[in-house]
């Protein structure tokens, strides 16, 4: 269909079949542009129109969530689909429109409110067997979806609907933390089942873990134990740090051992434990261990010193403030300073000591008045 | 007894004003920060009840607004789904009466907005 | 004599064009693809960010916002109000005046109630001399710190900045930029949820010429009016929708926006801030932290959230367009020769063997060669030489590939992104993306090798004057 070229062969790479197959390929190409074109466009000329449509439900909806609440306030009436009907809404309801924006709006209002507003929109949810619908989600195969529903669950308190145990070992981290959060939330006793996890916990999801917990009003400890004797050394700093935080002193925990763990963290949340809730029995061995300790434990352990040490201790804090970084050297002199009688007397003998390091330091603990 | 309500949360705004107007309030809703500065000078209520994350101006101008640039007394209660401290207790300082923190109980929040009107009426 | 010059050009045009039109194209191929599964990604995993819970935990790093000014007497306060709303719980804004000549100090300090404060800093980076550091007396403003210094341009008040800052990251934001009230929670993610080192994180800028802007809050985002900005509009959805994200998600990003992105500031304390002998800074800080995280075997990750959450105003007028071409094209150019020892060298991985020379060819040459074909074609015409039937094709060809690669980034922009409502802005798109290989494209070509004519010959290093037209002309709307 092309003229022939005038160009000879040598002197382009290019001849006529190849130039028949990139105008062919081109061609293709520009259909496909406007294929693209027109699907955006109309596709962005629906979901103007059904924003609109949305919108117009949604303030329906809201306005009917506010007159339902205010309808029943400080009633006793039992809430039933008779009730239901005196709202102009309630034939709309039928519509799947209408009936996924008033899902949606019910979990948006669920989370601002307490009480018997909380109630309130929690008995239309069962009124109208949203309940069937939140178990259909979570069956659903799409991590997100699982997530949104789990924290949804969680938000209504709705302890019956599903069981979510199968989803507590799910590959997606995202998932098994929220699962996770409901299953504490909705459970009396959640010790033996975190001690039957699967995945390590990360610092973050134990930190989300002990936050569930302290929201709720836990009676009953003594299953912990299956979790600072655990095998996974991320679930016995959990069970360590919540002993540490519900001050458990009755426990009987092998200190010596978990002191002498093959885990950094398992000593770690250790310390922490007994500084916080031990007697003044570890001193000696504390004093040994504070070499390979981080800042932060180091720290801790010059707090317990202070608690609990006598005048023996008074070299080692001597021992601190000579070789240790400035924050630590200013933590043995406040260690110094309130120890006990003979270590103020120390600590008044530094302020004349020989290195000017020092004595700016005790001038700066002084200054600072405490 | 005029309370203007600073919410942008359309559903509690709505939920809000239904409440106070059965408690035969006068109901003043700016659904962001800088419609409440607007509506504040041009209206004068007795008691403000703010959010603190809005769009346009937040509640703490709002706040700052109200105390220091029109020197008033009126009593605010902040609403707020925050527990950061900080943000707490700069709303305070700031010169906010009292503070809510979301989930919150409607009949709380009324019996609180009662008895700030009354200790402000008992003042003047 | 003339025929034989003729033949070198049909042989460079064999030989040099054709592998260069089939080295961008597979590349820019590539990089739409592998964008598409990021997005995706990206998209399914922020649909349940629970900003509250993430606000308050004990984990979220610091950030400081570092915004230099410099002469922004008219905006300065509207644009601090700005940056004060953000959302973000750790945040410290930090705003260096830069020596202005206007009243933009005074008139932050009659505003936010500024009063010269005690403030402890050294000077780790070279910078020039810190005059004052202001705090507000108003407890409603006390993360904003204002830092006077002597005037030293962009690079030199962010190192100042950088004195000043305490956190675990800083942002640089020019102070005229717009930014979402939820970026920094988004920004921060991939530190939070990263094994490795996060030592930056870049961002996607976008445009807001004609948008309705109200107390720097976006009340209606608009694709802008004239042609100039939204052909830029759509330069910059090909670069950050299909290009970066790519290049962030195989750790070979070597620019992050100056106008918007974090960084990790101990890291860039250690490689040395800032270079104020370049205009290309922003990239250049970055190759120059791949450099050290890899010379020193540190896992690392130079991250990218695909999403916008930065606005600014586009250049309209083509002479302030020309010197901000003029600008990138002497920034890369210069970037690229003071770390050339990177080029296909192992020991840089990605960055040495894969975006190095990506941007060596694409990137810097690729205006050349386009120029050199371009004249090359205009030759053939005059002498009469052409063939019309391959020319025709060829041009076909070229006209029907770019076109489809600006509209498959407005096509990802749509279903990913979503960020334009009216049916009528995707419109102005489209044929703006089918005029733009007439009209737009040859002024880049011409305006990139000004810009290389200029460093090499002309040995020009500044930045030109930036005349804003700032927020309050969106006001006004």
């Amino acid at each position: 269909m092309f003229e022939k070229s005038q160009l000879p062969p040598e002197r382009f790479l290019l001849d006529n079949k190849t130039l028949d197959l990139i105008y062919y390929v081109s061609f293709i190409v520009l259909v496909v542009n406007a294929l693209i074109i027109s699907y955006v466009l109309l596709k962005k000329l629906s979901d103007k129109f059904q924003r609109i449509r949305r919108d117009e439900v949604k303030e329906n909806v809201q306005e009917f969530l506010s007159d339902w609440i205010i309808r029943f306030e400080g009633s006793k009436e039992p809430k039933t689909l008779n009730a239901l009907q005196e709202f102009p809404i309630c034939n709309s309801l039928k519509k799947k429109i209408y009936q996924e924006v008033l899902y949606e709006e019910i979990f948006q209002f669920n989370q601002v409110l307490l009480g018997f507003e909380k109630q309130t929109l929690k008995d239309l949810y069962l009124l109208l067997s949203f309940d069937r619908l939140l178990t259909k989600k979570l069956k659903s195969r799409k991590w997100y979806v699982l997530v949104s529903s789990v924290n949804q669950l969680i938000s209504i308190e709705d302890h019956n609907t599903s069981d979510i145990s199968g989803l507590i070992n799910h590959p997606n981290q995202q998932v098994r933390l929220s699962a996770l959060k409901a299953k504490i939330a909705f459970s009396e006793n959640p010790f033996p089942f975190l001690a039957r996890l699967k995945y390590p916990l990360s610092e973050w999801e134990i930190f989300e873990v002990i936050k569930t917990i302290k929201l709720k009003d836990l009676k009953n400890f003594d299953d912990i134990h299956l979790l600072i004797n655990h095998d996974e050394p991320s679930l016995q700093v959990l069970g360590i740090n919540l002993a540490r935080i519900f001050q458990l002193l009755y426990l009987k925990i092998d200190v010596k051992k978990l002191l002498d763990h093959a885990d950094l963290k398992v000593r770690r949340s250790m310390i922490e434990f007994i500084t916080e809730c031990g007697n003044g029995d570890h001193v000696v061995y504390l004093k040994k261990i504070f070499e390979e300790q981080l800042e932060p434990q180091q720290k801790v352990i010059l707090n317990y010193i202070q608690e609990y040490g006598c005048d023996e201790d008074i070299p080692f804090l001597e021992y601190v403030i000579k070789n240790y970084n400035p924050a630590l050297k200013i933590w043995a002199i406040k260690v110094l300073y309130h120890m006990n009688q003979n270590s103020k007397i120390h600590f008044n003998y530094l302020l004349s000591s020989d290195s000017k390091d020092r004595r700016k330091i005790t001038q700066h603990l002084i200054d600072n008045q405490w | 007894m005029k309370v203007l309500i600073a919410e942008d949360e359309t559903l509690l705004l709505k939920l809000l004003t239904d409440k106070f107007q059965k408690e035969d309030f006068e109901v003043i809703a700016c659904p962001d920060g800088f419609s409440a500065i607007e509506m504040y000078d041009k209206e004068f209520p007795d008691i403000v009840i703010t959010d603190l994350q809005m769009p346009f101006s937040n509640g703490f101008e709002l706040i700052f607004h109200i105390r220091n640039t029109r020197e008033s007394s009126t009593p605010i209660i902040v609403l707020s789904n925050t527990n950061i401290e900080s943000k707490i207790i700069t709303s305070l300082e700031l010169g906010a009466s009292d503070f809510i923190e979301k989930p919150f109980r409607l009949n709380e929040l009324i019996m609180r907005v009662r008895r700030l009107i009354n200790v402000s009426l008992v003042r003047h | 004599m003339v025929s034989s010059l003729l033949h070198s050009l049909v042989y460079f045009l064999q030989y040099g064009v054709l592998p260069y039109c089939i080295f961008t194209l597979t590349g820019y191929a590539l990089m739409t693809i592998r964008s598409v599964k990021v997005l995706k990604k990206h998209k399914e995993a922020n649909i349940n960010i629970d900003y509250k819970t993430l606000n308050q935990s004990p984990f979220l790093p610091s950030i400081s916002i570092i915004a230099p000014a410099y002469n922004e007497g008219v905006t300065i306060v509207e644009n601090i109000r700005s940056l004060l709303s953000l959302g973000y719980n750790n945040l410290k804004i930090i705003v260096v005046n830069d020596g202005s000549k206007d009243d933009t100090l005074e008139k932050a300090i009659k505003f936010y109630n500024l009063e010269v404060a005690e403030y402890y800093f050294k000077y780790r980076l070279p910078c020039n001399n810190i005059r004052a550091v202001y705090k507000s007396r108003n407890k409603a403003f006390k993360n904003l710190i204002v830092v006077d210094k002597a005037n030293g341009g962009k690079a030199d008040a962010l190192n100042a900045g950088l004195n000043i800052s305490y956190s675990d990251y800083f942002a640089c934001v020019d102070v005229d930029c717009l930014i979402e009230p939820n970026a920094f929670e988004n920004m921060i993610l991939p530190v939070l949820n990263n094994p490795k080192e996060v030592v930056a994180v870049g961002g996607i800028v976008w445009l807001n010429n004609d948008s309705v802007i109200k107390h720097g809050h976006m009340i209606k985002l608009q694709v802008p009016g004239s042609f100039l900005p939204t052909v830029q509009l759509l330069e910059y959805f090909r670069a950050f929708l299909l290009g970066r994200t790519a290049w962030g998600s195989i750790n070979g990003l070597m620019l992050i926006s100056g106008a918007f992105g974090i960084f990790h500031r101990e890291y860039v304390i250690k490689v040395g801030g800032y270079n104020k002998k370049t205009v290309g800074e922003d990239m250049e800080l970055v190759m120059r932290l791949h450099k050290y995280m890899l010379s020193n075997k540190i896992p690392y990750q130079v991250a990218y959230v695909p999403h916008p959450f930065c606005w600014t105003e586009a250049p309209e007028s083509l002479k302030i367009l020309s010197r901000q071409r003029n600008r990138w094209a002497r920034g890369t150019a210069e970037c690229l020769l003071l770390h050339k020892d990177m080029l296909f060298n192992p020991k840089y991985g990605v960055i040495g063997m894969i975006s190095y020379p990506y941007w060596l060819i694409a990137e810097w040459m690729g205006p050349f060669i386009e120029g050199l074909g371009l004249l090359f074609t205009l030759i053939m015409i005059v002498m009469g030489m052409i063939n019309w039937h391959v020319f025709a094709i060829m041009s076909f060809f070229i006209f029907s590939i770019s076109v489809f690669f600006s509209i498959s980034a407005i096509l990802v922009q749509e279903i990913y992104i979503g960020k334009y409502s009216n049916p009528k802005d995707l419109m102005k798109m489209f044929l703006t993306a089918i005029a733009e290989p007439f009209i737009y494209h040859p002024m880049t070509v011409y305006w990139a090798i000004k810009g290389n004519y200029d460093l090499f010959f002309k040995k020009t290093h500044s930045w030109g004057e930036m005349t804003r037209t700032g927020f309050n002309k969106s006001v006004v709307k």
